[in-house]
């Protein structure tokens, strides 16, 4: 009777993960296999072959000689390399700001948020107006101001700098919650004993928050880094990785080979070289973790 | 010393008033301008009081949207796949998640972690391999290309079985005494006491849903499938000086989920916190 009711449990428990093994088998493990597998191959996607031909790492050594692939792999390394400290600073030093226990913050932390809860779609759509040269809010700032009026987008110098106030816009508001919840985490304790030996707000938000929080920093930084390696969307809408392959990045790269020139192959390496980028960046984080830096 | 403190929060109120209209006067002017005529937005330029009250008010970009550009059809499209995601994953994920928190059965350690390495490989890596499957299962153009992917995902097992190892195992024990199956305790006492959880997983499903775009724009080709983003891309592609309607599909778009989030912001907080941060 005992050893009936086991194997009943044991039946029931494979039968409630079945459905959830089989979606997630069928639709992200063996994907990950097969992108190995594709990254391997030649495909001719027009005759809508599902099987490629073989090819060796010809795809990997192609990608080493492919300048518009090392253009998207260094536009996406600086645009992680600026947004990344940038927007980890503005998002912890507004999480003390809207940290301050006084009248209406709680509205102030609403309307920060309010661009997280737009698509990226949408705020593209909304920057790419604010930055239109005819009559775009960007330009009628500038001449508020009494400076020129400029092209933005469509400027290859400034191009990507525009992306990048747009992204941090729509995103920064989201960090900055999750650094809030990880200052209300802290004890108010630590900072009365603080004051009360005669530390300084200064001395204690360097000496008490910012260890107290390392496990915070590190995760905002390592997400930021994450999402900013696989930025795609508003390079789609606002640039398609011009003027002049000055907003190209490497998912967007992908995407192109992938869909418009039907190299499926060859992307699916770049995307496998993406995937191990990212990985690294996990293991760094673990390793991270683990030890108690 | 009091005036100090006074003079402390004007500062502090300005600097947050300052980095608001930064979220706010860009809003704003979207906001403004999809209720003007074509012309008009190419008139007011001028950063003045004028740019942020519109003159010759419309509902014309709004209407035509609906008339022309097919949005009711976009968001009828968007509804409907985000129903069926939602429900079939809450059910699905946490079924799982109730199976690996508390039945016991062989490989069950081994069947979670293989799920987990999922959570390593992001959906754009994912995008090329998938697109192939769905292609060989015939499904491209069709709305299960976009719901069959959604409907299971390692991080809302995940999810669940945290909120369900949290969950006092001294009630479930009392029901098994009194002969309660193991899916009656799943379905009528573990699943309405987890409403917090359910609630945060559901509007993060919510959202998830509404704001894809990279998938069903790798999937759709037939305009008549077009989920709202991809028909809000569209129109900005297709007619990209009817400025007017581009600035009202924006709104549009954006108007349900500040909506939801507006009533429902104290689980979005939770949901944060959930996500495995600790200070």
């Amino acid at each position: 009777m005992f050893i009936k009711r086991k194997t009943k449990e044991a039946i029931l428990g494979y039968l409630f993960v079945l459905p959830a093994v089989i979606l997630i088998g069928m639709f992200a493990l063996y994907p990950i296999i097969r992108l190995v597998i594709m990254s391997f191959q030649e495909y001719n996607m027009l005759s809508g072959d599902d099987i490629g031909n073989f090819v060796g790492f010809k795809n990997y050594i192609n990608a080493f000689h492919d300048n518009d692939f090392l253009n998207a792999f260094k536009n996406t390394l600086g645009f992680t390399l600026i947004v990344v400290p940038i927007q980890s600073l503005l998002a912890f030093l507004s999480a003390l700001l809207v940290n301050k226990k006084i009248k209406g913050i709680g509205v102030f932390r609403t309307i920060y948020y309010l661009p997280v809860v737009m698509s990226f779609v949408v705020v593209s759509i909304f920057w790419k107006m604010i930055y239109d040269p005819m009559f775009g809010l960007a330009n009628s700032i500038l001449n508020y101001f009494g400076l020129e009026s400029q092209k933005f987008l469509a400027n290859p110098n400034q191009a990507m700098i525009c992306v990048i106030i747009m992204c941090i816009w729509k995103s920064w508001g989201w960090y900055m919650l999750i650094f809030l919840s990880g200052l209300q985490g802290i004890s108010k304790d630590v900072y009365e004993a603080a004051a009360i030996d005669g530390a300084s707000k200064f001395e204690a938000n360097s000496y008490i928050t910012l260890p107290l929080l390392k496990r915070t920093i590190l995760f905002v930084c390592i997400m930021t880094t994450m999402d900013s390696l696989k930025i795609y969307t508003p390079i789609h809408i606002m640039t398609s990785g011009g003027p002049l392959g000055k907003t190209d990045v490497i998912v967007y790269h992908i995407w192109q080979q992938a869909f418009r020139f039907n190299n499926m192959g060859y992307a699916s390496a770049l995307a496998v070289i993406l995937f191990i980028i990212i990985l690294l960046v996990t293991i760094f984080q673990l390793k991270l973790e683990k030890s108690d830096y | 010393m009091k005036k100090q403190r006074v003079f402390k929060k004007i500062i502090l109120y300005s600097i947050l008033v300052l980095i608001s209209l930064t979220i706010i006067v860009p809003l704003l002017w979207v906001l403004v301008n999809s209720f003007r005529p074509d012309e008009d937005i190419g008139r007011y330029t001028k950063f003045s009081i004028e740019m942020f009250f519109p003159k010759n008010a419309t509902m014309d970009n709004y209407i035509e949207l609906f008339k022309i550009y097919h949005f009711g059809r976009y968001i009828l499209n968007t509804l409907v796949i985000t129903a069926i995601v939602t429900a079939g994953s809450l059910i699905i994920n946490s079924l799982a998640a109730y199976s690996f928190a508390r039945l016991k059965f062989p490989g069950r350690k081994l069947i979670f972690t293989i799920l987990l390495i999922t959570l390593m490989v992001p959906g754009e890596v994912m995008l090329l391999p998938q697109f192939m499957i769905i292609r060989k299962l015939d499904l491209l153009d069709k709305f299960s290309a976009l719901v069959l992917p959604a409907l299971a995902n390692a991080f809302g097992i995940f999810f669940f079985r945290q909120a369900f190892l949290d969950f006092p195992s001294a009630i479930e024990e009392a029901a098994t005494i009194d002969g309660c199956g193991k899916f009656r305790i799943y379905s009528r006492i573990i699943m309405p006491l987890t409403k917090s959880p359910i609630i945060t997983m559901t509007i993060m499903t919510i959202t998830g849903q509404w704001d894809s775009f990279i998938w069903p724009l790798t999937v759709l080709r037939d305009s008549k499938k077009y989920t709202i983003q991809i028909g809000v891309n569209y129109l900005f592609g297709q007619h990209s000086n009817q400025w007017g309607n581009i600035f009202a599909s924006a709104i549009i778009t954006a108007l349900p989920m500040i909506i939801l989030f507006l009533f429902l912001q104290k689980y979005y907080v939770r949901g944060i916190t959930s996500s495995g941060v600790k200070g």
